[in-house]
């Protein structure tokens, strides 16, 4: 029974699904389950916490390497969580001042970081070592003149090239074209690969999620 | 046979117990027509349903219900026993009359590749349905004019054919101005093109252009139709030495002739706001800076200004002579100080000025000498709305009252009296928490004295309505209150079983109201409140999703096709993923590196199909390890994602017969913040260097940083999504990439179970399906045949 009754819930909860995007009249039982998964992720978010305390208790116990930084996610947790539970998190308080001036600029940082990432990996997806790629740098480097107000100007000056507008050649073409056109195939693929995935969830031909396979 | 005979018997004992608690959907309802002599409400859903329905209240009974062919309402109007319905789609428009007793169709015109409706107009013979063609960024307007006996066209026109549709609306002599915007030729070629209003007078007859007036600038004010003269505003930048200059004016142009008859300039500082105010033979503007100026309609010249030096502007209106401002500041300490003026509309003379303080609320209503206006404001620390009568005529306090709450938008004057809404919340007394009472509060319009107050739990959503001493309202909570006017008390409270809100006027017909209700009923009432009808209004099916039900339909069926054949044992060829090939040699290498594997299960929940394709992998990858081995780190960002995680890998050790070396804290929760799971992600990279780095599920933002920070430690990564906005930074920056389908068909790629590839072929033959179909929808559309997309379009 181990393995069936979580069959049985995802095979009668997909069922529901289905059944409600078909029928209006049931719309309330979707509404229902997404309850019922709001109140078990409820619960699973102390596993997570959990989890959280008894790795990086494990790693500062044992004193492995980095266990520094274990102890200031511990205290950072316990004293986000503390302030915010006993202080509330209305403006004002100091869990709003934390979140504010200590928790959005350090993800902003992070964000931050894509704009270096950006640049490093087109370095490396640009190189023209072969037709394909030369063809890639040669498309991207149209779209970026093309998405900045410098390569209009650019591209103003260039004789021929400035009797047709590059937007017009960016945004109809080469993105509302073949962009679009390799987009939606994949979308596509992709589509019909969820409705395949969820119909052998469905029947119990994919079990492996559950563990195993079997 | 035994699981499957289990899962049968266990999911139909769910359903069952499922079932037994079913409730109703949600429905929008758009504005409903009404015949209020014989009490006929004809309503439609504002919704993908599009479903018009007749409800008869004296006779307590759904007349008829009407399903629309691919659009939802959009317009009721009824006049006589003739209901005209229009309705607005995606590609499909449609104008309905049908008789109001039986809801039969009198005539249907269908509108194809016309999508939103901007009006329907329904006069004494025609009906005019104006709608939007679009065609890429060109948004053209056309209007049909239907005879209104059979809805055969009068006339027909696109407009606006090289120009961004502004506005459009009917003129006070019963014709039509449209206005959109055009570019005009510059005077030096190098220059961009110029702006230009174009306004164009429609006869209502014929359909032709009766002039066209053609104006530089962009629009700050939109057209005003007033005593046959339209009114606007206009300004542009030009040039003027090595800058640009701002160059705006107010303009009218005669409705008669398309003449401009009004071209008053404006300087920057009184560029003008909101929309201006036309009294008797003046225009009252209100500008930026604070200032009032007067025009003579028609003719622009200037009367009078009035520089008030109190913005931003609020609100100019006239009474009994008098013109009234109202200006509101935000102060540097967040309060605001609101300013009324009185002003005479002879001469601009200021009269009076009144200061009051507090957070101003709408609306200002001016009545008999009075001047009525609210404002919020905190007094130790409790919410008060204060409302004050000033007098028009000297600005003086007649009186003013102070409630306690918080003022709910309600303020309404009727038959002497004034009334209002306030919300105040009642601490929690022993075992009974906090709650909001909501007031309903009656003050006499003599001298604000409070004559009533009526306190409910119940919050007003739908306005208040007066029928002799009788107010009702119905409510957020789903219920109708009804009070009498003369002492406040309780006439009656009807509770609406199911709790749903009321959002639509309430209806009366003799002793019954009828109203319905967001819960999808349309319910009658009597006087007494008691309940006399409810009557269901969504269908059991939706029709409207038929294609996709169909497509499901199709694919599952080609699915199941292969499933059988696979099972009777026909060999199947599946196409070599490169990626999926590469995970024994990203495994073996972090096995010969005696380093870990890294697997990221992306940043969706355990409801998301990404998510549960990528923990299907992870017990494959899971097993090679086991056998391995070698450590695998899952850090997660669900916590439901990290629980089934760990049970899936467990059981990988336990097939592979290692489960001795399985450690469930290999498996943990980091944080559910997405940049914050990034840099504790990124944290275990540069910490433990993993020689092979998998990224299967959905991802976001953070998929190049991850990608990145993994190939700066020399990992081999595989990545998988079917994020097509991701795949271009998996590409970039790993070894290999799962594209789209190819995460779907891993599982069965790796197992290579029977059953599993045979889904894959059915996927196969869905996609020939539906590449057969563009070719198809390509061909008949380059024909000028809209069959097949008509029919794979939902509403």
């Amino acid at each position: 029974m181990r393995r069936e009754i979580p069959m049985a819930i995802t095979t009668i909860s997909g069922i529901i699904m289905i059944i409600v995007f078909f029928v209006p009249r049931w719309k309330d039982w979707s509404d229902i389950l997404y309850t019922w998964f709001l109140v078990i992720s409820g619960f699973a978010l102390i596993l997570g916490a959990g989890s959280l305390l008894l790795v990086n208790l494990d790693k500062i116990s044992r004193r492995s390497p980095g266990w520094g930084y274990n102890v200031v996610l511990l205290i950072s947790l316990i004293a986000t969580a503390g302030l915010g539970i006993f202080g509330g998190i209305n403006p004002g308080s100091s869990f709003y001042y934390i979140f504010l001036y200590v928790f959005t600029p350090l993800s902003a940082t992070m964000f931050s970081l894509l704009a270096f990432y950006i640049a490093s990996a087109a370095f490396r997806a640009f190189k023209a070592k072969t037709f394909e790629a030369g063809l890639l740098l040669f498309t991207a480097f149209i779209v970026m003149i093309g998405r900045v107000p410098l390569g209009e100007i650019i591209w103003e000056k260039i004789p021929l090239l400035n009797m047709v507008s590059i937007s017009k050649v960016v945004e109809d073409w080469i993105m509302g074209c073949f962009n679009a056109a390799g987009q939606r195939a994949i979308m596509l693929g992709a589509s019909i690969g969820i409705i395949s995935v969820s119909l052998k969830i469905l029947l119990g031909i994919e079990r492996s999620y559950l563990g195993g396979g079997d | 046979m035994k699981i499957c005979r289990t899962i049968t018997l266990l999911s139909v004992v769910f359903l069952l117990l499922f079932l037994s608690g079913t409730a109703f959907a949600g429905r929008y309802w758009s504005e409903p027509g009404i015949h209020q002599e014989k009490g006929i409400v004809v309503i439609g859903s504002d919704d993908t349903f599009g479903r018009v329905y007749g409800f008869s209240i004296p006779d307590q009974k759904k007349l008829w219900e009407l399903k629309l062919e691919k659009s939802k309402t959009a317009n009721i109007t009824v006049e006589g026993d003739i209901a005209y319905i229009g309705g607005e789609g995606e590609l499909f428009g449609e104008v309905l009359a049908v008789n109001i007793q039986d809801g039969k169709p009198i005539w249907h015109r269908k509108f194809e590749r016309h999508r939103r409706v901007r009006d329907m107009i329904v006069n004494s013979d025609t009906i005019y349905y104006v709608c939007e063609e679009k065609f890429r960024d060109v948004v053209r307007v056309r209007i049909y004019a239907l005879n209104k006996s059979d809805g055969k066209d009068k006339w027909s026109a696109s407009f606006c054919q090289e120009g961004l549709f502004k506005d459009f609306f009917k003129t006070s002599d019963d014709n039509f101005i449209l206005i959109y915007q055009s570019a005009g030729k510059p005077a030096n070629p190098q220059d961009k093109p110029e702006k230009v209003i174009q306004l164009v007078k429609i006869d209502a007859q014929t359909g032709k252009d009766m002039w066209n007036c053609p104006i530089k600038g962009s629009l700050d004010i939109m057209p005003v139709d007033y005593q046959n003269v339209i009114y606007f505003a206009v300004s542009e930048m030009v040039k003027e030495g090595d800058g640009l200059a701002f160059k705006g004016s107010f303009q009218a142009v005669d409705g008669g002739s398309g003449n401009v008859v009004v071209d008053y300039p404006i300087t920057e500082a009184d560029k003008i706001y909101g929309t201006p105010l036309f009294v008797e033979d003046s225009v009252l503007l209100f500008t930026k800076e604070g200032k009032i100026i007067c025009l003579k309609a028609g003719e622009g010249s200037l009367k009078w200004e009035r520089p008030l030096n109190a913005p931003p502007f609020t609100g100019l209106m006239e009474h009994n002579g008098t013109v009234l401002a109202v200006t509101s500041l935000l102060n540097e300490d967040k309060t605001r100080t609101n300013k009324f003026y009185g002003i005479s509309l002879v001469d601009g003379n200021q009269i009076w000025e009144k200061e009051l303080a507090g957070s101003l609320e709408t609306p200002i209503i001016p009545v008999e000498d009075m001047l009525l206006a609210g404002v919020s404001a905190k007094e130790d620390t409790k919410a008060v709305y204060k409302l004050y009568a000033l007098g028009v005529a000297d600005g003086v306090e007649k009186w003013m009252t102070n409630n306690e709450g918080k003022y709910e938008n309600t303020l309404r004057v009727e038959g002497g009296n004034t009334y209002f809404m306030v919300s105040d919340k009642k601490p929690a007394e022993g075992k009974t928490p906090e709650t909001v009472v909501h007031k309903l509060v009656s003050c006499s319009l003599t001298d604000g004295s409070i004559r009533w107050e009526y306190g409910t739990d119940s919050s007003i959503s739908t306005g208040l309505r007066f029928t002799g001493e009788m107010i009702d309202f119905g409510t957020k909570e789903g219920g109708v209150i009804s009070i009498n006017s003369t002492d406040g008390t309780q006439l009656f409270l009807f509770d609406f079983p199911d709790e749903d809100e009321i959002d639509s006027v309430l209806i009366p017909a003799g002793d019954l109201l009828g109203f319905v209700s967001q819960g999808a009923d349309f319910v009658v009432i009597d006087k007494s409140g008691k309940l006399i009808k409810r009557m269901e209004t969504t269908p059991w099916f939706a029709d409207w999703k038929a294609p996709i039900f169909l497509g499901c339909l199709i694919l599952s069926a080609a699915i199941s096709w292969f499933i059988y054949h696979a099972r009777k044992g026909k060999d199947l060829f599946i196409r070599k993923i490169a990626g999926l090939n590469a995970i024994d040699e990203a495994v073996g290498r972090s096995t010969e590196m005696g380093k870990p594997v890294l697997y990221i299960t992306g940043l969706a929940d355990v409801d998301d199909i990404q998510t549960l394709a990528s923990l299907s992998i992870m017990g494959h990858i899971a097993q090679k390890t086991a056998e391995y081995d070698t450590p695998l780190i899952v850090p997660c960002c669900r916590s439901v994602v990290m629980s089934t995680a760990q049970e899936v890998v467990k059981e990988s050790y336990m097939k592979a017969g290692r489960p001795d070396t399985y450690r469930r804290e290999n498996i943990h929760y980091l944080t559910d913040d997405q940049f914050g799971y990034v840099a504790g992600v990124d944290g275990i990279m540069v910490r433990e260097k993993p020689a092979a780095n998998f990224y299967m599920g959905k991802f976001y933002a953070e998929s190049l940083i991850l990608a990145e920070t993994g190939h700066s430690t020399g990992a081999i990564q595989i990545a998988g999504t079917a994020e097509a906005a991701q795949l271009p930074f998996f590409v970039a920056a790993c070894d290999y990439t799962l594209i789209g389908e190819e995460l779907f068909a891993a599982s069965a790629y790796l197992s290579k179970d029977v059953l599993q590839v045979g889904s894959l072929k059915g996927q196969d033959l869905a996609k020939a399906i539906i590449l057969f179909s563009i070719l198809a929808g390509c061909i008949l559309e380059t024909m000028g045949n809209h069959w097949f997309t008509n029919l794979i379009t939902t509403r």
